[in-house]
């Protein structure tokens, strides 16, 4: 008894150890892999800017931009806009949004939108906060001419190059994983792709076309995404061209020749082999009693 | 030498009258249980017939036991050890519960609380597992009584090598014949069950050889269900575990027979220690199987023998035991009468529960529709002696159960037998004086008057205390070897048994 105890134990150690070696291997890759740019910090990029509406604009475009759009114009139906919105002259109701987020229905110029903002509270210090709720209040007044806006059109994407990009078969430029190490959109390959994130086959409606993907990509305003691309951010043209892909992407047909022959070919082989076990075990499961009583 | 001390059952089946009692007493005592609804840890089978689980003999088809392979090494017959991972989720040896019995009662209730009607209420049958109505198709006796039954006496596997023209006389009917075959777990010296279990969870008992189950090491593989050739290792479906037969060693150790032998009403069971050497096992189980049955009887040791009596105490041995091995009555009819076998042998599990095997009347001529003993009147009892190959129950038969095949111990036993019989018949019925033919009869199966006297004692009058002896057990000494009885004096202990009261 003791000694099968002893075993069990030893057993279970080296079990253990394996486990943790295998753990280390993992996590320390996954490090380096996110490891560098550490010399870029957020304050020095900061431009020195008197006026407090001007620092706040440039934390607007890093932070809030991706979704508001650059200038705060907004895309309709999906991300409310902020530009000539009279509810964010409330300085105290857009520095709560800031900082706790915001969920459910809201009618902004008789558009309906119905989509959920995450809370930024625990990315930026308060002077931070102070400075882009300064700038959000000063859009409330102000319409598209009056702003100043970014208005070189976007490079046109190619949707074949955003799927290589999102398929991992060329390499992001700053060394970013590929998408498909985590997600999933249309038919990346026959066995599929991977589920670890969510599936993008539909995410062009749910972000906004082309432009709203293009703006979420700029810094990925989400929970996994963000530490990760905030230090290897994609290109101007792979944004074009991922939002490209994406917006194409449920436009194809999941199902391919390939995957069709495999469920085929597998029905098929499981026939087959049921049909052969039928064949070659008769009586397999034939009791001896039976055997006798039908013998009799 | 090492000596070790078996606790062992005799039994005599030409007392056995089939009654079942022994199986109830075995079942209300120990299988009365959930899950264990199927189980007969003593069963008594009408032979010939398949027994229970049905088929259990045949080998080829449940590979019970050991073989003996061309170098003379045994290896079990379930499988290797590699081959054993293979069949750890599916394994064709295994019987399922058809090949026991599904478990019925009747629904008794039926018959208090039917609604008055046109007809009588009736209990039906219904399943002991599921409780839904059921059709019986077989029990642990199924064919009980039938000598000649088409399923399942003709299929005996131990029929085989008897003469068609015999075994076509014992399917008629009329010729109706059969024995009685009451069995437990053999308490092997080499189980093949302990050879069999993964998770090292059956043992054999060191002071009187009971083979056990650890229920708490137990995982359930039932290995050892298939592996047992006398198939008396059960898979409890309730508790995931497997069961089998523990000779009652609770009784036992308080000097009780087991249940089955206290309540045998024929009187059939003998209880007695036996001495063996535990160094000759290995030896014995690998003879081939022309030897194996004179090895598996030479393995019991003299009791009266000194060296034997030193080396038992060298071995732990208390004198208790040394004695009720003396007076064993196992041990008389085994050794010092030579009239005891032990069923099937050839298994090489070392199975160490004897069986004297039973007489049965001789076939007698049949001449236009007259039934006649074709024998001289005066001559009639000393000529049965050389007529036993017309004994109903054909020897070759009762030599495949108990002795390999070999016939030449069977004629011998029956033969003592009869000449008991004869001997004591002229004494009592017909009022002869002692001659010198009946001495002649006795000294041919080498027996003297006073051994024949001894024999008759002991199979027609003996009382509780001839039957069983039991030594003394002394659990107060075993529990000893393994803890202090003085260690934990003045201490309050852990609180399972009694729950300490330590006080506001």
């Amino acid at each position: 008894m003791e000694k099968t105890g002893v075993r069990s134990a030893k057993a279970g150690g080296l079990l253990a150890a394996a486990l943790l070696l295998v753990t280390f291997v993992a996590t320390s890759a996954v490090a380096q892999a996110m490891q560098p740019a550490p010399a870029t910090e957020v304050a020095a990029v900061l431009p020195a800017q008197d006026s407090l509406v001007a620092q706040g604009e440039a934390l607007f475009d890093k932070t809030c931009a991706s979704c508001h759009q650059s200038g705060g114009a907004g895309v309709a139906g999906t991300y409310p806009p902020l530009l000539g919105n009279p509810d964010v002259a409330d300085s105290a109701y857009v520095e709560d949004v800031i900082r706790n987020g915001r969920k459910g229905e809201l009618v902004v110029d008789g558009v309906t939108y119905n989509s959920t903002m995450s809370s930024k509270g625990g990315d930026l210090t308060d002077s931070e906060i102070t400075a882009i709720v300064e700038y959000v209040v000063s859009l409330s007044s102000q319409t598209l001419d009056q702003v100043t806006v970014d208005t070189t059109p976007p490079p046109k994407g190619d949707p074949a190059r955003g799927k290589q990009l999102f398929r991992g078969d060329v390499k992001l430029e700053n060394g970013g994983p590929g998408c498909a190490s985590c997600h999933l959109a249309g038919p990346v390959g026959n066995l599929g792709g991977y589920s670890l994130g969510p599936d993008l086959t539909h995410v062009s409606g749910r972000l906004g076309g082309v432009e709203g993907l293009s703006g979420w990509l700029v810094n990925p305003p989400s929970k996994t995404m963000t530490p990760v691309f905030s230090r290897h951010p994609l290109t101007t043209r792979e944004i074009a061209d991922l939002a490209a892909y994406l917006d194409g992407a449920p436009y194809q047909q999941r199902r391919t020749y390939f995957t069709d022959m495999l469920f085929l070919g597998g029905a098929v082989g499981a026939l087959i082999l049921f049909a052969g076990m039928a064949i070659a075990w008769r009586g397999m499961r034939q009791t001896y009693v039976e055997k006798l009583r039908s013998r009799s | 030498m090492k000596v070790r001390a078996q606790m062992s059952m005799l039994f005599h089946l030409d007392k056995c009258i089939g009654c079942h009692t022994c199986s109830v007493a075995c079942k209300n005592l120990w299988t009365d249980r959930k899950g264990a609804e199927y189980m007969w840890w003593n069963n008594v089978e009408t032979r010939p017939g398949t027994g229970y689980p049905t088929g259990w003999e045949d080998q080829e088809h449940y590979k019970g036991g050991w073989r003996r392979d061309e170098k003379g090494r045994i290896k079990l017959k379930l499988h290797s050890k590699a081959g054993g991972l293979g069949k750890l989720f599916y394994n064709p040896s295994l019987p399922e519960l058809d090949d026991y019995y599904d478990p019925f009662t009747f629904k008794y209730g039926d018959l208090f609380d039917a609604p008055q009607g046109d007809q009588q209420p009736t209990a039906i049958p219904i399943s002991k597992i599921t409780g839904e109505p059921m059709k019986i198709e077989s029990g642990p006796n199924w064919d009980d009584d039938l000598g000649g039954s088409d399923t399942y006496a003709k299929n005996d596997v131990s029929m085989e090598g008897v003469d068609a023209a015999v075994r076509a006389q014992m399917e008629e009917l009329e010729r109706v014949v059969f024995n009685y075959l009451p069995r437990i777990c053999n308490h092997c010296l080499n189980p093949a069950c302990v050879g069999a279990c993964p998770s090292g969870a059956i043992y054999k008992r060191g002071e009187d050889g009971v083979v056990l189950v650890n229920e708490d090491k137990c995982r359930g593989w039932r290995m050892c269900v298939a592996a047992c050739p006398y198939k008396k290792v059960y898979y409890n479906w309730s508790t995931g575990k497997s069961e089998k037969c523990i000779l009652c060693f609770p009784r036992m150790e308080t000097g009780q027979a087991p249940a089955c032998a206290h309540s045998c009403v024929g009187r059939i069971r003998y209880m007695g220690v036996l001495l063996y050497d535990a160094d000759k096992i290995s030896d014995m189980v690998s003879k081939p199987d022309d030897e194996l049955l004179d090895a598996h009887l030479g393995m019991i040791l003299d009791p009266h023998d000194p060296d034997v009596v030193k080396a038992a105490a060298a071995s732990g041995i208390d004198d208790g035991w040394i004695d009720a091995a003396r007076n064993s009555p196992v041990y008389k009819f085994v050794k010092e009468w030579g009239m005891a076998l032990p069923l099937h042998s050839e298994y090489r599990t070392g199975a160490m529960m004897f069986y004297i095997p039973p007489m049965s009347p001789v076939v007698s001529t049949i001449e236009s529709n007259l039934v006649k003993l074709d024998l001289p009147e005066e001559r009639k009892d000393f000529e049965l002696l050389d007529q036993l190959d017309k004994a109903r129950l054909p020897i070759k038969y009762l030599a495949n159960l108990f002795s390999i095949g070999d016939e030449e111990p069977i004629r011998r036993i029956l033969r003592t037998m009869l000449s008991i019989r004869t001997y004591k018949r002229r004494q009592s019925l017909d009022g002869t004086e002692l001659d010198a033919e009946t001495i002649e009869m006795l000294a041919q199966v080498g027996l003297s008057v006073n051994d024949a006297e001894d024999i008759y004692k002991l199979t027609t009058l003996p009382t509780i205390e001839d039957r069983f002896v039991f030594p003394p057990y002394h659990r107060e000494m075993s529990i000893e070897e393994i803890n202090d009885p003085l260690a934990h004096k003045g201490e309050t202990g852990l609180g399972y048994i009694q729950a300490a009261h330590r006080g506001p």
